[in-house]
């Protein structure tokens, strides 16, 4: 679907961001991209876009190359950016007018979208609160039928009920061959819900792997003292409620397994932290 | 030719509120203007006498609108990732910015006339009434205006589109500035091809020698005639030189 191949690339009077970056995204799923502030991530997805591009190196979508922009590829991709600006006209205008721009848009799926996020159709959008303009382009993105759906902090500014309604619609959206990419800090949000999840770190890849192979290597397990859990050879500790968790290798000994899903806050910990290790223990790519 | 379509409906789209609002009150405050003067006793002021200038400053607003439009970064990635031609962006904005602008402010003002000629008409005498109806259909005056409109409304939208596009980073502050120098570095070529060139032909601000005119004539008959086509095709010229500029810019990436 997206294969960035040996990007470079450096903000005008800035030291490189990327150098000889690359990066293979399959078709279909939901792709989480993790990273510390100023990682790239935002970066790497305007790349994707083509709102910037590569100093050498390239990327292409479906094969096709995504710089220059040409109507056909860009018709294929909806980017919500974290930095956005809506005309001053209501839902309704929007989608008359934005709409002819992507042959598949599905009105009734926009009108459904919009109702189950509670954005009121009749306002002027300006006028609405940053959350309800963020969760209306996100849901005109995803009627879109565009291949590629990039989405950068989508759950910023969002409450808990829209959090929950945008979990349930991006599962429905996403398919095999449509791919969702969703770029957060607020990774409580997309658990459970991203697959595969790649770490940036420094401008690198720092980890890249299925949610199937990250649980066939690693599992969360309770140690008694961190000690315990720096001997078990943990990837990534924490404290919670006085208890000591920790993410370690399913071959490693000591402690006691927790079920459940993996935690993203010590995944990504491990992946910015011990990159080679975690690598090891589940098969990533870096 | 979809895309075409579709570009000109939303540029239509977002525009048209604001320019409807704006081609109406403008001719009728100017026929309101016009109307108060009845109080000193009828006069033939023709609303027609400011279509200049209230043209202009529509288009110096339009302008400046679209810098503030453009400076913000979400609004100008959204311009950029359009999945549609930058050349059909540009066109639309051109088109509506200067060819509908002014045809609706003339339709305003034409309106305004009608209504004037009207009450005119009503009363006072169907002389003054005659003189404003007639204003409207004056074909020498129309000339004029189209060819005001494409050698000025047409080039200071260029400009102001192609800044707006152009500079990511103080458009309001670097347009006027680039046409200043542009401006100057006219001045400054003229002087020195004056001074060098055609020196030996002019002394104390005076042609001395005859011969130039007739070569001038000579060599460039449609320019000597008809300076003010000329005018009118260098504005056009330069005009379609910065729209094609800002067509290449919008093709180009953020940063």
């Amino acid at each position: 679907m997206v294969s960035a191949t040996g990007i470079a690339y450096s903000y005008p009077k800035s030291p490189p961001l990327f150098q000889e970056l690359s990066v293979e995204i399959e078709p279909g799923g939901i792709v989480g991209l993790l990273g510390s502030n100023g990682a790239g991530k935002t970066t790497l997805l305007k790349l994707i876009a083509g709102v910037l591009f590569p100093r050498s190196g390239s990327v292409r979508l479906s094969g096709e190359p995504v710089v220059p922009r040409r109507p056909r590829v860009q018709a294929e991709i909806a980017y919500v950016p974290e930095q956005f600006a809506v005309p001053s006209v209501t839902a309704g205008n929007y989608a008359r007018w934005y709409a002819p721009y992507y042959p598949r848009f599905d009105r009734e799926r926009f009108r459904d979208y919009l109702r189950r996020f509670e954005v009121a159709g009749a306002q002027s959008l300006p006028k609405h609160s940053y959350g309800q303009q963020k969760k209306f382009l996100i849901a005109f993105a995803l009627a879109s039928d565009a291949k590629l759906v990039i989405l950068d902090e989508p759950t910023n500014g969002m409450d808990i009920p829209s959090k929950q309604e945008f979990r349930r619609l991006i599962v429905e959206a996403a398919s095999d061959q449509r791919t969702v990419i969703v770029s957060t800090h607020q990774v409580r949000d997309v658990e459970r819900l991203i697959d595969p999840i790649i770490v940036l770190e420094d401008g690198k890849v720092a980890f890249k792997a299925a949610m199937e192979t990250i649980t066939d290597g690693i599992e969360l397990r309770q140690f008694d003292a961190i000690d315990e859990a720096r001997e078990a050879d943990a990837l990534a500790t924490d404290t919670r409620l006085g208890q000591t968790i920790a993410l370690v290798a399913r071959d490693a000994t000591g402690g006691e397994p927790i079920g459940g899903s993996v935690d993203l806050e010590l995944l990504f910990s491990a992946a910015v932290n011990r990159p080679d290790a975690l690598n090891r223990a589940c098969g990533g790519v870096r | 030719m979809n895309h075409l379509r579709s570009v000109f409906r939303h540029e239509l789209g977002e525009l048209l509120p604001n320019l409807l609002i704006i081609t109406a009150s403008v001719p009728a405050a100017m026929l309101a203007l016009s109307l108060l003067g009845w109080f000193d006793g009828v006069n033939t002021f023709s609303i027609w006498q400011v279509f200049y200038p209230a043209v202009s400053i529509v288009a110096a607003l339009l302008g400046v609108g679209s810098f503030s439009e453009l400076h913000n970064a979400g609004r100008r990635i959204e311009l950029l990732l359009r999945p549609v031609p930058a050349w059909t962006l540009v066109l639309a904005r051109a088109f509506s910015r200067t060819v509908l602008m002014t045809a609706m402010m003339a339709a305003g003002f034409s309106l305004a006339s009608i209504v004037g000629a009207g009450l005119h008409a009503l009363f006072t005498t169907p002389d003054v009434a005659a003189f404003f109806a007639h204003s409207i259909y004056r074909a020498e005056e129309w000339l004029d205006y189209g060819r005001w409109l494409f050698g000025g409304v047409f080039l200071s939208s260029a400009v102001f589109t192609f800044g707006s596009i152009y500079f990511r980073k103080s458009p309001l502050f670097r347009t006027p500035l680039l046409v200043a120098c542009w401006g100057m570095s006219y001045a400054i070529i003229a002087v020195v091809a004056v001074r060098t060139i055609f020196g030996r032909y002019i002394r104390d601000g005076q042609v001395i020698d005859i011969t130039l005119g007739s070569r001038f004539e000579l060599i460039f008959p449609l320019l000597s005639r008809n300076h003010e086509l000329y005018i009118s095709l260098a504005a056009i010229v330069a005009a379609l030189g910065l729209y094609a500029l800002a067509t290449l810019r919008l093709r180009e990436t953020e940063a």
